[in-house]
């Protein structure tokens, strides 16, 4: 694969925007209050490129939508009839993404796409949609995606960084290259890097069996804040309501989660909590070979009542097992 | 005295076997829970101490002491008239609080606990507070449909992570309309209509009961105005029956009993 960096003077950024236009529906991050979420680009929208993690909705919402209609169907005397829902198939173009979410996606794709049945809907989307993320000028304090030792440029197609006068554009993908032909290469290509505060050890386990789960998980409140806005949470519920059958995000915090006709072999909230860590830095590894987690710190940062993962994988883990990941 | 010195005395002395307090870590400070003497130094008090840590206390269920700022002890009376809590079960450090460094502090009048047992802090002189309710009658004069389409847009950045509902101390129900599904009352689907129904549904259960210490919308990740829905309930409760919750053990939430001179006029 010929791929080559590409520069984009920062006064063509429009320009570039507005060809993409022509054959994509172009998503951006658009300020409502505080918050960020991502937009269609249309008239009259303008996209904030310099904004905080913590304060974005996550990018997986575009490709796993909180709701998702699968199929209707009609009730007839003897047979029931099945309508399925038709996939949003559009060409989509993400601009100013965040590496650590972009790298979320990638997480996703493996239980979604490596599994059988494949997923078509959240297929369709993928394939058809180009990730542009853009490199953070600096990490944030809960920030910790540094240390968990994956490559910055994973998931995006292009990753930006920006110069005094100019975008660099890292080509990673032949998508990302396919939308940058027209652009110019720099003279000589170039590597980027930055490096968070915070951090794990990957030489840390969490262990099932570590008395100390209680203790650390007796604040949680149990709301779904942490694995709703996390970029790497895929758990979903089916619904049947009137004539259709939809799914939606549910969350391993609730009450309800896992809750069978003879029981719930989660009761308590440190059980519920404990498989949150455990199925991102223990479970989700073996079976993939990775964190669960990008590090984005979102959920340190929007907690109600102060948990910080990176503190709990201190406490709960067993060191020197290794986590079967390597950075 | 200081708070962990209070602590200790009562773990040590007082039979008091938990106490529901704050540490912080890193400039963050967040809930604590301290059975141990040699742990009580631990506690601290700061202007991050924003969390109604009430909450907590029908989790629990054992004796136990907390912190409690004013606020956080208007819902400590909220439970204890709703019978959720024994008064004799919760010692109540009661700490005078000037108003902390977050939104929510920004209107509230209250600067000194209504119960407790111990003070922290010298009392503070309380000012004469405006109108409470200006928020709420000032966005009355909007037309209805503009309250309407203000809410139906606020409502449709909802991600029903149910955190409003968790943080409150007063959303104490064993099982919450909304998780239930036979039968279904409220969609689980996202839509600005399922959101609306289940925020006005905990607006209504709220009624005379929300003491506005305003945790819900601190904690809301969507910033959804959930204060102004919850002063809007005060309000009505206030007009309706003079009453205002969270003020005194011994008075009867308005919705839980019955007066000959009760507005009735909806009755006919």
């Amino acid at each position: 694969m010929n791929l080559s960096d590409k520069l984009l003077k920062k006064e063509k950024l429009n320009d570039f925007i507005e060809a993409l236009k022509k054959d994509f529906s172009v998503l951006v991050p658009v300020k409502d209050g505080e918050l960020i979420f991502f937009k269609g680009l249309k008239d009259g929208i303008k996209p904030c490129f310099d904004y905080s993690i913590a304060s974005s909705h996550p990018l997986k919402s575009i490709f796993l939508p909180q709701t998702e209609e699968l199929f209707r169907f009609k009730i007839k005397k003897n047979e029931i009839e099945i309508l399925e829902s038709p996939i949003n198939d559009e060409k989509r173009v993400v601009i100013g993404a965040r590496p650590c979410e972009a790298k979320g996606l990638t997480i996703i794709d493996k239980p979604f796409l490596e599994w059988e049945p494949r997923d078509e809907a959240y297929l369709k989307r993928r394939e058809n949609t180009i990730i542009i993320s853009l490199l953070c000028p600096e990490p944030e304090d809960t920030c910790f995606c540094t240390s968990l030792g994956y490559n910055l440029e994973d998931g995006s197609d292009i990753l930006i960084v920006e110069l005094e006068d100019f975008y660099y554009l890292k080509v990673i993908t032949e998508k990302g290259r396919d939308i940058t032909s027209s652009l110019d290469k720099p003279k000589e290509e170039k590597e980027f890097s930055i490096l968070c505060k915070k951090g794990i050890s990957l030489d840390i386990k969490p262990s099932f069996d570590s008395p100390i789960w209680k203790e650390i998980s007796q604040k949680c409140l149990g709301c779904g804040i942490c694995t709703y806005l996390c970029p790497t949470c895929y758990c979903f519920d089916i619904q049947d309501e009137k004539n259709r059958r939809f799914r939606c995000w549910d969350s391993c915090s609730f009450s309800y989660f896992t809750k069978m006709a003879t029981h719930q072999p989660r009761p308590e909230q440190f059980q519920r909590y404990r498989n949150r860590v455990m199925h991102k830095f223990s479970y989700f590894p073996e079976r993939f070979g990775e964190f669960a987690c990008v590090g984005c710190g979102r959920c340190i940062k929007t907690c109600p009542v102060g948990m910080d993962i990176t503190e709990v994988i201190e406490k709960s883990g067993v060191r020197g097992q290794g986590s079967g990941v390597s950075g | 005295m200081e708070i962990s010195e209070i602590a200790s005395e009562l773990l040590e002395k007082k039979g008091v076997s938990l106490i529901i307090g704050y540490e912080e870590k890193d400039g963050i400070a967040s809930p604590c829970f301290i059975k141990d003497k040699d742990d009580t130094k631990r506690l601290v008090f700061n202007e991050g101490c924003f969390h109604n840590l009430s909450v907590y206390l029908t989790r629990i269920k054992e004796k136990c002491a907390i912190v409690a700022k004013p606020c956080d002890v208007k819902s400590i009376i909220g439970l204890i008239q709703e019978n959720q809590i024994k008064r004799t079960d919760v010692v109540i450090i009661g700490v005078a609080c000037p108003g902390l460094n977050v939104k929510k502090c920004k209107s509230c009048p209250d600067k000194n606990p209504l119960i407790y047992d111990y003070l922290i802090g010298e009392k503070i002189e309380e000012r004469a507070f405006e109108d409470k309710f200006s928020e709420v009658i000032e966005f009355e004069k909007k037309d209805p449909k503009e309250r309407w389409d203000y809410f139906k847009n606020e409502f449709s950045r909802c991600i029903r992570c149910y955190a409003c509902r968790q943080v409150c101390p007063l959303c104490y129900c064993e099982t919450c309309i909304v998780d239930v599904s036979i039968p279904q009352w409220i969609s689980k689907a996202n839509s600005s209509s399922s959101n609306f129904i289940f925020h006005l549904t905990r607006a209504l259960h709220l009624a005379g009961r929300c003491v506005g210490c305003g945790e819900c919308e601190r904690v809301c990740p969507m910033n959804i105005p959930l204060s102004l829905l919850n002063l809007k309930m005060e309000h009505e409760v206030f007009k309706l029956f003079g009453y205002t919750p969270g003020k005194e053990i011994n008075a009867k939430p308005p919705l839980q009993e019955f007066k000959k001179e009760d507005y009735n006029e909806f009755i006919g």
